[in-house]
């Protein structure tokens, strides 16, 4: 066909068939609102409100499903914005007559980088730079939600979706003003393409793209699989996507149709594609291939970085403003199951729910973590564990300084754990101990690694480093100083001995590095009892292995410690009855005063759901805390004393870290209030090293977990909901 | 006023409310044209103008312009006939629905373009009508629809394409 007989036929004039009465109009509004109430915005509280994306909110969008009609932009993927819009103004509990309406989409990066005032946004975002918001502003005769306290009714009120899922993430009301200022300043993206990773060249013209949005990658596919055609406007111009020299790994955006998908290939058809590539790698970026495994580590410069809580916890860092982007891509075909690693040599998390990671290719950017920084130099890990084990890098990063850029250093990590180096500090390490046999002189090993070996008959595969260095060695006459760093797999130990080296004295003890800490000052002792009478302290009879006795309650946790050999060799330890200079060695308890050690009360640590935990009791000295120890609870109710916290000048810290009524408020609403708490593991952001946590039950049922203490948390810790949060070991 | 004339639209849409009865007059049966050419059913068009009116009254206070209530009308309209779209689409998977009106079936010109535009997906339909049937800009329909241009573009590349297959092939159907 002619091209203008095609123009003719679509051009031709269509009758205009016949209207029914504007009467029929009316009679149809008369009969009621198209869009029923939405109840469950009745739960909007006070005059400013935010609500965590996914409370309460299937019910609420399951009714909303329910009673309205779809409403239009389910055609075009950019236009995904105005489903939000529809629905709050379907929020007819609310929304009584909009005068004004505005939506913009924006990423959650943009929304926290702008001057948005007092909005309560109480999300943190693990991706915010790929998480797309709508924002809705709404000026009118607006109802007061309940509970509103301000006497004149509100004005306007912005409400904050995640682009695509419709979960509120808050919502704004006020009497101040017709119009919220700041909203006219929030950027608009609605039409721009989305970012993604080309993960597979299928033809040249289809590619298999991960969209950085999870929520359109649930939609689309994760990859998504997109196809050009000659009406797709490609940047930079080429006649095909593969004339573009496109790579595997390398960043487009798209924009591409919903409809007219491929039935064979299940493609999607492109409107925009934008071949963005790799940045080049910069001075301060690192390029290295492991195993296949093609790494590219870049310093991030950016303000969102330092300990503050409210970036959230992706831009932690012990460095302010400066975080890591490690994005890394594979060659060959999709591995398939991967799982994500990342944290410091001797502590390595697996983090398999971070978000930009597929089989193929995995781009995160994080703060420096938690002890990663010795001196000017920060040293972390980045890589991923496959069937065939794991393979990635480990990053040394100069720390920028004024007149200096940051600098990388890349170099092969294949999972071997590193021994902690802290030059001019001393390691914090968390010690399970003791653990028989061979924790008393004369019943241990003749060597550090007899000790581990016979302590762990099942490993048969360890590395062994002399502590404070990071070269590799069994050899007793190097260790024979100790202690050594053992190594297997993913788990970490430490060998040392009790009393003089070599004399069947080693013994081997599962032990985890914290951090590098300053050696604590040592208060001068006033010893009232001569190191002589310490012939007078009957010792503890360490059995091979321990007697459990009745963990429940904090009361057979206080009784079961009198008669506990493993406490009492703690005691003993604490007043230097074998030795004076011991690990546990508290310079400030008089040498052999055991019976002057006191414990405080135990507070009893749930590994949620089961019955088991640990109780962490405070062992003090008058009024002063010398250390934890921690006494274990089987599900059966029973344990024994297992290991310690601190020591040697170090208290342990306070516990809990936060009290139970300060947790609960943080964790509570004025509309939905905590009702319940309770101490748990868990690990914030399903990855990184457990934690105590507290866990929060509201009125409404929802849980909450606040992590005291979180680094660059501030004084409320980490608030966080549970889908955010994994339990268990 | 209620004249037709541009200038007079523009000054009686600009008061307060909107009088949606002249609206309705005023713009009616040009919508039920566009929705009649998107739907190729007389009784389903005219309900489809019933609900895009209802829906513009209940949501007038979001027009911020009044001077621009045609192209926001448009928008809802097509809107809601994608909306009928997707339904019907649903419901033909049901049997025995009943109440639908079978889609009319005539070799006459008019009525094949309509068939065409049917079978075609509704947003590129959509597309190639708001621009050559209504006259708007490709600028004006991305905004319409809050779309990039590009994409509006590329609707309207591939709606052409789509639709010479469709009317063809009806065409070639008619014929033997």
């Amino acid at each position: 066909m002619k091209e203008e007989d095609l123009d003719r036929l679509l051009r031709s004039r269509e009758r205009r068939p016949p209207l029914a009465s504007f009467t029929e109009v009316e009679r149809r509004l008369a009969r009621g609102r198209l869009w029923p109430l939405v109840p469950a915005m009745a739960v909007v509280g006070a005059i400013v409100i935010g609500l965590i994306a996914g409370l309460a909110l299937p019910d609420l969008r399951q009714r909303v499903a329910q009673q309205t009609a779809s409403p239009s932009p389910a055609t075009e993927a950019v236009g995904i914005c105005a489903r939000t819009r529809q629905r709050v103004l379907g929020m007819t509990a609310l929304v009584d007559r909009a005068g004004r309406v505005a939506v913009k989409r924006m990423s959650a990066q943009d929304f926290m980088d702008a001057p948005t005032g007092a909005f309560p946004v109480q999300v943190t975002w693990r991706s915010p730079g790929s998480t797309f918001l709508c924002v809705v502003a709404v000026a009118g005769e607006l109802r007061q939600p309940s509970g509103q306290v301000e006497p004149a009714p509100p004005k306007w009120v912005v409400f904050v979706a995640v682009a695509g899922s419709d979960d509120p993430i808050g919502s704004q009301f006020s009497s101040s003003g017709d119009w919220p200022t700041y909203f006219d300043a929030l950027p608009d993206r609605r039409g721009e393409p989305y970012p993604g990773d080309v993960v597979e060249i299928v033809d040249p013209q289809t590619l298999r793209v991960k969209l950085w949005s999870p929520m359109l990658s649930q939609e689309f596919g994760n990859p998504a699989t997109v196809r050009a055609d000659k009406f797709t406007a490609i940047t930079p111009s080429a006649p095909t996507i593969a004339a573009t020299g496109v790579k595997v790994g390398d960043r487009v955006d798209v924009s591409f149709e919903r409809e007219g998908r491929d039935p064979t290939s299940g493609a999607y058809p492109l409107a925009i594609l934008q071949l963005r590539g790799v940045p080049p790698v910069a001075a301060n970026s690192g390029v290295l291939e492991v195993d296949g495994w093609r790494f590219t580590v870049s310093v991030v410069r950016d303000p969102a970085y330092g300990p503050k809580p409210s970036a959230g916890a992706w831009a932690v860092s012990e460095v302010a403003g400066v975080g890591v982007r490690c994005a890394w891509t594979r060659a060959g075909p999709d591995a398939g199951a991967v799982v994500d690693q990342w944290g410091i040599p001797e502590r390595v998390a697996s983090s398999a729910g971070y978000s930009g990671r597929t089989g193929a290719s995995g781009d995160r950017q994080s703060g420096i973590p938690e002890g990663a920084v010795r001196g000017n130099v920060a040293t972390m890990v980045c890589g991923l564990r496959d069937s065939a084990g794991a393979h990635g890098v480990a990053i040394d990063l100069t720390i920028p300084s004024v007149g200096h850029d940051a600098s990388i250093r890349l170099s092969r990590w294949s999972g071997s754990l590193r021994p902690p180096q802290c030059p001019g500090q001393l390691p914090q390490l968390t010690v399970a101990h003791p653990p028989p046999p061979g924790d008393q002189p004369g019943t241990g090993a003749a060597s550090a690694e007899e000790a581990f070996r016979r302590a762990y008959p099942a490993i048969t595969e360890f590395t062994m480093f002399p502590f404070g260095t990071d070269q590799p060695t069994r050899d007793p006459q190097v260790i024979k100083q100790g202690p050594a760093w053992i190594v297997t797999g993913t788990d970490t130990f430490i060998a040392q001995y009790i009393g003089p080296s070599g004399l069947n004295s080693w013994s081997a003890h599962p032990a985890k590095f914290v951090r590098c800490m300053d050696p604590p000052s040592r208060p001068s002792p006033t010893p009232t009892i001569s190191p002589t009478d310490c012939s007078a302290v009957v010792q503890a009879v360490v059995p091979p292995t321990a007697t459990l006795y009745p963990t429940r309650t904090a009361a057979e946790v206080t009784g079961g410690l009198k008669n506990d050999p493993y406490f009492r060799r703690t005691l003993e330890d604490i007043a230097g009855v074998r030795q004076d200079a011991n690990p546990l060695r508290d310079a400030g308890v008089p040498r052999c005063a055991i019976e002057a050690l006191t414990t405080g009360d135990p507070v009893f640590v749930r590994r949620y759901p089961s019955d088991a935990g640990v109780w962490y009791v405070p062992v003090n000295y008058g009024d002063r805390q010398v250390l934890l120890v921690t006494v274990g609870r089987n599900e059966g109710g029973l344990g024994a004393s297992g290991g310690s916290i601190g020591g040697g000048g170090d208290p342990g810290g306070a516990f809990p870290p936060m009290i139970r009524a300060k947790a609960m408020q943080l964790a509570g609403t004025s509309t939905d209030a905590a009702v319940l708490a309770e101490l748990v593991f868990a690990r914030a952001y399903e990855s990184g090293p457990e934690r105590v946590a507290w866990r929060i039950v509201r009125a409404s049922g929802a849980v909450f977990y606040v992590f005291p203490g979180y680094p660059g948390a501030g004084a409320d810790g980490l608030l966080l909901p549970e889908s955010e949060v994994s339990l268990g070991s | 006023m209620r004249s037709g004339s541009p200038q007079a639209q523009a000054r009686s849409l600009t008061g307060e409310a909107l009088d949606w009865r002249y609206v309705y007059e005023r713009f009616g049966p040009e919508l039920s044209a566009f929705v009649y050419r998107l739907t190729a059913d007389e009784e389903v068009a005219k309900d489809l103008v019933q609900d895009t009116f209802v829906k513009a009254i209940r949501r007038q206070g979001t027009l911020a312009d009044h001077t621009a209530v045609r192209a926001w009308l448009y928008r809802i309209a097509a809107n809601v006939v994608m909306d009928w779209r997707r339904r019907r689409a649903l419901l033909s998977f049901v049997p025995f629905i009943g109440s639908e009106h079978a889609p009319e079936r005539s070799s006459d010109t008019a009525a094949l373009v309509r068939q065409a535009l049917r079978s075609i997906p509704a947003a590129q339909a959509v597309a190639l009508i708001l621009t050559y049937h209504e006259g708007f800009s490709r600028s004006e329909v991305a905004a319409m629809l809050a779309l990039p241009e590009e994409t509006v573009k590329t609707r309207i590349a591939r709606g052409r394409k789509s639709f010479e297959a469709s009317y063809l092939r009806l065409q070639r159907g008619l014929a033997g």
